[in-house]
């Protein structure tokens, strides 16, 4: 019997072919991207969970009072370390230090390589998920010790066996590899990592280290901690809230702060990692959301145009279930014969969607910057993969197999059978459904395009036209002649030295005073030193005052601020006060403001500019450099790393343009902008075939009505218009609907956005217009066809 | 075999009962070969169908072998229709989507039979109906008489006691349908089944052993 129906099915599929292909290429477009999504949202839930005591793991976190919001933290103090860990012996297993990852330099031999890196206590070694591949897994107790990840360690050594080999770190530190480490997934929040060196050697090094460690002052670091097994989370996060404020007692200028700490859990790192008023608001959490939901939006699309086509064709399979009725079959059996054709037709969808999902997986993978795979051998896919086909299949072959095992044999075999009104609801629902989220979807793809259009629209107060930006360490004491050098082959206008890139702020601080600040006022700022050609450089805008220049020597305390700094200071007529900035640890001194300069937007281009202060100091991380107009690009640059090799025979040379960085900023909005375009037209595209196999279904049904009416005299134009309008009517209700929806979700999605675009009524309006049209066009094939045919052919067929 | 009793059959047309049946008491014998003649509108389809079933009166009482049938489930409606009735239509009504040998074997797997006995009883039909050559043909490759002949013996593939035949001749031509009546006659005699036939003509009542007349929903003759 079962064999019977597959034999069915199939025949009947292979019969109505444009059903057929219509029903699988919408199931299969809608499969395959919720094939993805879930392929994604796995990957995003199963982030940071490679550890085996992941559970246990947390970072320690901090929440400062900051003009009466909480500000909230992943970087503490370093002297917390200690702390915790003299205080709660019981709890943690053990409490780990560490720098922020960053680049270094690693010289071996004549190799050099830059490469992002972390220092960390030697406990460490226990936090990060580390597979240990060669040498040791304790391999940070020597102070001179260096584990480098499977990666790195061919790239510096290839194939020969690197233990025991010693590597120079940027100047200043010479370790030996002690262990190499498989190289950590992608979804680890320590992907970057490449190399772990002992924090130990970073004090010994660096004098500054040492007076840090001791620092309430710095949040610089960050600390990892386990728990000890059968220890809660959430009540050492309690107990621990407020040993910062007690250590520091009350009345010094940092408990003002009034700091309380908190676990951060290692399972929640990535996809909560948002902060607002000291509460957690979530964060990648609710792109797993959405997307989830899209990608059941998607499947529930087409999943109703199986439900749709299939009751379209009622009339068609009426006379079948009238003769199935009459001799024997109970209705029971007759549904699972529909069921069979609807389980038939996902399974048939599911393996051409594995096969588009295969193919479009590399593009989907550089969209996400994931590296997704279909698991294709593992057990627990498959059987998912069956269910979801069972289900799928069951899910929307239920309504047409009900609808249609209730016909009435007799009506069915007399030829009473009528597309009654009872059909037509439920499926004009279904396409109001499928049209509503089709124009939610577009009109937000628009928004977010108009979004990043308005950001990359926005007044930078630098040129970045031919502007350059290369990394450098160590040039104190040769700026003058590096920067000489480099103007003498002739392709560079000009060349300026900053700490910070053009595009982003390196360094913040506080500790700053200035005529009529309010003594409770917790200031924070910008920092940028910089050479005192670089606003010439940038072609940056002065407001007021003047510019560094090399001819007053007191320009080493002078400043120029922005014009945010100048509002959040609240500062009148600027030129020429002092403003002091005094630190419990490093600096006390004062500075003159020499000039007021317009923002430059170095950070989000969503964002308000922040207040920023420019010092004219010989420090520098980067080099900004000028390209004359019309040069030879590449002939350009090998001139620069002619010089820049001289000077720096140790770095490896490393440009960007920096335009090309300040896109970058874009890449995330541009990323869900082109996820959501794609995401709008297959939505689109699968309403449309619907909507196509609807017309063409119901053009059939109308055939003799329209023969009828074409003999008694209806023009060609009047009867597209009759067939037509039952669509159309649906696609503005579809508008209607999804309007008020579209402004409220784009305007919460804005909402994340300082400077941000006003949504205008014509976005809404052409949007409509635009898939009324396409709607139209689809169905004018078969309309514009049927009002055609000679009504002689439809009548005569009666 | 057969017993209708006080048969009734209205619709409510505009609030006035516009009657297709009235009062039909009718009582046919196994073994019987009945032709329901009358004109266009007379009834005698709609009578056809409650006696197969597939209609059921506003009033009236109709005995099945001595049970009471009207208003059954559909379950135990399909168990009738499996072990006692069988259809012959005017427009055939094969599955379009199955062969001739599939669509005469469809009702034996309706009736859960085994795979062998079905094969039997599927080759015994299709070789005492000629139609050997054209098991492997989907309906649409085959005439009007050929479809008919496969709809008979569809019908019979149950060995119902009853076979129920609307106009079966209806979209024939003469010579076909001299075969399809020469073949019910044939069944009626030798092998026992009873036959009730609607038709149109005169020629075809002939061949069977009894005529009902129907003018406006009644028995005349």
């Amino acid at each position: 019997m079962f064999q019977n129906y597959i034999k069915i099915a199939w025949r009947s599929l292979i019969k109505n072919r444009l059903h057929t292909v219509i029903n699988i290429a919408g199931l299969s477009t809608g499969l395959t991207v919720t094939l993805l999504i879930s392929l994604w949202v796995r990957d995003e839930l199963t982030f940071d969970r490679q550890h085996p005591n992941y559970q246990n793991i947390a970072q320690v976190m901090i929440n400062t009072q900051q003009n009466g919001i909480l500000e909230t933290s992943k970087t503490v103090a370093a002297p917390l370390a200690e702390a915790l860990r003299s205080n709660y012996r019981d709890a943690f297993k053990s409490v780990v230090l560490a720098r922020q990852a960053g680049d270094h330099l690693l010289h071996y031999e004549d190799k050099t390589l830059r490469a992002t890196g972390k220092f960390v206590e030697k406990e460490g070694t226990n936090i990060l998920p580390l597979q240990i591949l060669n040498g040791k897994r304790d391999g940070l107790i020597k102070p001179n010790s260096i584990m480098l990840s499977q990666e790195m360690s061919q790239a510096i050594f290839g194939e020969t066996d690197p233990i025991g080999k010693t590597l120079k770190v940027d100047d200043n530190m010479l370790v030996s590899v002690t262990g190499v480490y498989k190289d950590l997934p992608n979804n680890s929040t320590f992907k970057e990592v490449k190399y772990l060196i002992p924090w130990s050697l970073l004090a010994a090094v660096d004098k500054n280290y040492s007076k840090l460690e001791k620092s309430w002052e710095f949040n610089w670091f960050e600390i990892f901690i386990e728990l000890n097994p059968q220890i809660s989370m959430s009540s050492v996060s309690k107990e621990i809230k407020d040993l910062q404020k007690n250590i520091l007692k009350d009345n010094t200028p940092l408990s003002t702060y009034s700091p309380s700490l908190f676990l951060h859990p290692m399972e929640k790192w990535h996809l909560y990692g948002d902060w607002k008023d000291g509460k957690n608001t979530g964060g990648l959490i609710t792109f797993v959301w959405l997307f989830s939901i899209i990608g059941f939006f998607v499947l529930l699309l087409a999943a109703v145009n199986f439900i749709n086509l299939s009751t379209a064709k009622a009339q068609k399979r009426a006379k079948e279930v009238g003769i199935r009725k009459a001799i024997g079959s109970n209705r029971k059996q007759l549904m699972l014969q529909f069921f069979c054709e609807s389980v038939l037709t996902t399974f048939l969808s599911y393996l051409l969607a594995l096969a588009l999902a295969y193919f479009s997986l590399p593009f989907f993978n550089d969209l996400s910057v994931k590296s997704l795979y279909i698991p294709y051998t593992d057990l627990n896919f498959l059987l998912i993969s069956i269910g979801f086909v069972l289900l799928i299949g069951l899910l929307s072959g239920a309504y047409p197999a009900l609808l249609l095992s209730s016909f009435n044999a007799i009506n069915t075999l007399r030829g009473l059978f009528s597309t009654s009104k009872k059909m037509v609801t439920p499926r004009q629902v279904l396409v109001v459904i499928q049209f509503t989220i089709a124009t939610i979807l577009s009109i937000g793809t628009i928004i977010i395009f108009q979004q990043i259009q308005h950001a990359k629209n926005r007044q930078l107060g630098y040129n970045q036209k031919d502007l350059i930006s290369f990394r450098m360490s160590n040039f104190n004491g040769r700026n003058e002649a590096f920067r000489n050098n480099l103007l003498q082959t002739g392709v560079l206008s000009d060349v300026a030295q900053t700490t910070s890139p053009a595009t982003d702020n390196w360094s913040n601080a506080s500790g700053f005073f200035w005529e009529g600040k309010n003594s409770t006022f917790k200031d924070n700022f910008s920092l940028v030193a910089v050479s005192p050609d670089y606003g010439k450089t940038l072609e940056w805008k002065m407001m007021a005052g003047r510019d560094f220049s090399k001819d007053f020597v007191s320009d080493s305390s002078s400043v120029i601020l922005n014009e945010s700094a100048i509002r959040y200071m609240g500062i009148k007529e600027p030129i020429g006060k002092t403003i002091r900035w005094k630190d419990e640890t490093f600096s006390d001194a004062s500075y003159t403001i020499i000039g007021v300069v317009k923002d430059l937007v170095s950070q989000s281009p969503y964002e308000p500019v922040y207040q920023t202060i420019y010092f004219m100091q010989p420090a520098a991380n980067f080099l900004l450099a000028r390209l004359k107009p019309g040069i030879n690009t590449q002939d350009a640059l090998t001139k620069i790393k002619t010089v820049f090799n001289k000077y720096a025979p140790d770095e490896a040379f490393e440009f960007s343009f920096v335009k090309d960085d300040f896109t970058q900023k874009f890449s995330f909005e541009e990323r869900v902008g082109k996820l959501a375009l794609i995401l709008t037209l297959l939505t689109l595209l699968i309403s449309c075939m619907g909507i196509f196999g609807l017309v063409t279904f119901m053009a059939e049904q109308r055939k003799k009505e329209i023969g009828i009416r074409k003999v008694l005299g209806a023009n060609i134009q009047s009867l597209t218009q009759l067939l037509s309008f039952e669509f159309v009517k649906l696609v503005i209700i579809s508008t209607l609907i999804a309007i008020p929806f579209a402004w409220w979700l784009t305007n919460k999605w804005l909402e994340n956005f300082s400077l941000k675009i006003t949504i205008s009524w014509w976005t809404f309006a052409y949007t409509s217009l635009a898939i009324l049209l396409v709607a139209l066009f689809t169905i004018s094939f078969q309309t514009v066809k049927t009002a055609l045919a000679n009504p002689a052919d439809s009548l005569r067929n009666e | 075999m057969i017993q209708l009793s006080n048969i009734f059959k209205w619709y409510n047309v505009g609030g006035n009962r516009s009657f297709v049946l009235k009062d039909i008491n009718l009582t046919i014998n196994e073994g019987e070969f009945v032709s329901i003649m009358g004109p266009s509108g007379s009834g005698k389809s709609t009578l056809l169908h409650i006696l197969g079933l597939l209609d059921e009166p506003n009033e009236g009482s109709y005995l099945f072998q001595e049970q009471e049938v009207l208003h059954l489930k559909e379950k135990q409606r399909s168990t009738l229709y499996k072990e006692h009735i069988g259809f012959v239509f005017q427009a055939y009504h094969l599955i379009d989507e199955l062969t001739v040998y599939e669509n005469i074997e469809t009702p034996l797997i309706y009736k859960n039979l085994k795979g062998s006995e079905r094969k039997a009883i599927v080759a015994d039909l299709i070789d005492r109906f000629g139609i050997v050559g054209k098991k492997d043909l989907f309906p649409a490759q085959l005439s009007g008489g050929q479809q008919q002949l496969v709809g008979i013996a569809r019908a019979l593939a149950t060995t119902p006691k009853l076979l129920l035949a609307d106009e079966p001749t209806g979209n024939l031509n003469s010579k076909q349908g001299e075969e399809i009546m020469e073949l019910f006659k044939q069944l009626n005699q030798e092998d026992g089944v009873t036959i009730i036939q609607v038709t149109h003509s005169e020629k075809n009542a002939e061949y069977g052993s009894r005529i009902i007349e129907l003018l406006d929903g009644q028995v005349v003759k």
